[in-house]
């Protein structure tokens, strides 16, 4: 299942860390604008166990650690397949995209749309649920247009 | 320690105490031996870990698991492949000839395994798969062109032909495997190290077939010769591969 929150930019972090904190466990977090180590901190201050969550960090500057591993954003095969090896070895797993409009400006947007029908059918192949944050003041294009169709669920705030 | 690293350190120790054999002993009958009880013992790790794999991943992943399971049934007739090979040469006191059972096995293992590769490669996102598949199939010809001018393989024509085929089996491996090496090329971590090494294997497998084929052909070849470190290696690669996939478990 696909669910899209899609937020004003300055809203898209707290509904991230929001989503964060409500699955703590089985989470499969894809960064795409900050690091491992700013998000582990955030949410220590929430007393957030992260130990449980696994990141795949397409942020600059990253580096591996034992639930979390850097992957080049402009990789989408690459991404695709960090994606379902990690998902296989979590029970149950859910995907959380940070902010999905900032992966969709690095490639060709045509290129992008194909990614989302590829993952979309993906999940839904392999039981994987997954939650991606939209900015919804960003100029709508073909994947963004794609990932709204394919959607489950869109929860607009 | 995990099962498929135990297999995959055999693999490894068989394969050196192979090397020690072959330098110190130079008799025909030893090397063959060796040469044989290697290959079946080698060939046998890398389809229990291939297997090992397969049980791990869980049922929802339907296509990986379905790819993970046909690799091992292909491992696994390469290993019958390689056994039919020393049972004749071991037990028979006899000369394979080319097209003779193993032959029937190893050609089915390649199959099993391209299927297996066809899987994996649609369980990924491959922006441009018919640049791949034009490149591939360019690869092929290229690489199986210039054998069937050996004057040897030409003049005993569809005899040689199965070791020319499997030339064509490892590049057609190598076409479904070279979008996941190349995408994951800049992304070298533990996720990607699995398919990494399986790219690197069929590389192997491509240059000892081509010169398993070549030498043949040219009636040089006798197990012990210094290629089947090749054949091994590609083996030992597998094995690590299962092993760098299945410790991505908990």
């Amino acid at each position: 299942m696909i669910t899209v929150i899609s937020a004003a930019g300055e809203k898209l972090f707290p509904q991230f860390i929001n989503q964060l904190k409500l699955h703590q466990k089985n989470a499969l977090v894809v960064l795409t604008t900050r690091s491992h180590n700013q998000i582990v901190n955030t949410l220590k201050k929430s007393n957030v166990n992260t130990n449980q969550q696994f990141y795949i960090n397409t942020t600059a500057s990253s580096t591996e650690a034992v639930n979390a591993i850097p992957f080049n954003p402009d990789d989408l095969t690459g991404l695709s397949i960090a994606i379902t090896q990690i998902a296989q070895t979590i029970p149950n797993p859910l995907v959380i995209f940070d902010n999905f409009t900032a992966l969709s400006i690095r490639v060709p947007d045509q290129h992008f749309a194909r990614f989302i029908r590829f993952i979309a059918d993906n999940f839904q192949k392999n039981n994987i649920a997954c939650i991606i944050l939209l900015d919804k003041n960003a100029p709508p294009t073909t994947a963004s247009t794609t990932l709204l169709n394919l959607a489950d669920e869109v929860i607009r705030k | 320690m995990r099962k498929t690293q135990l297999l995959a350190l055999t693999a490894l120790f068989v394969t050196a105490l192979y090397l020690l054999i072959i330098a110190s002993n130079q008799s025909e009958p030893t090397l063959t031996l060796v040469g044989d009880l290697s290959f079946v013992i080698v060939s046998l790790c890398a389809f229990l870990a291939t297997l090992l794999v397969w049980k791990k991943i869980p049922h929802s992943f339907t296509q990986e698991k379905n790819a993970w399971l046909l690799t091992s049934i292909a491992f696994f007739l390469f290993m019958v492949g390689d056994a039919l090979w020393a049972y004749a040469e071991l037990i028979q006191k006899t000369e394979v000839p080319v097209g003779g059972l193993p032959d029937v096995s190893w050609t089915s293992a390649y199959l099993i395994w391209i299927a297996a590769c066809t899987l994996v490669r649609k369980d990924v996102f491959d922006p441009n798969p018919r640049k791949k598949f034009i490149f591939a199939a360019c690869a092929t010809l290229a690489a199986v062109w210039p054998l069937l001018h050996i004057p040897a393989i030409r003049a005993e024509g569809a005899y040689h032909l199965f070791n020319v085929l499997y030339v064509s089996y490892d590049l057609l491996l190598l076409g479904l495997m070279l979008p996941l090496f190349l995408a994951l090329l800049p992304n070298i971590n533990r996720l990607s190290t699995p398919w990494l090494l399986f790219s690197v294997a069929v590389g192997t497998r491509i240059i000892f077939d081509i010169l398993f084929a070549a030498s043949v052909a040219a009636n040089t070849y006798a197990t012990g010769h210094p290629i089947d470190l090749l054949y091994l290696i590609s083996y030992i690669i597998i094995t690590f591969a299962a092993d760098a996939k299945r410790r991505l478990f908990p």
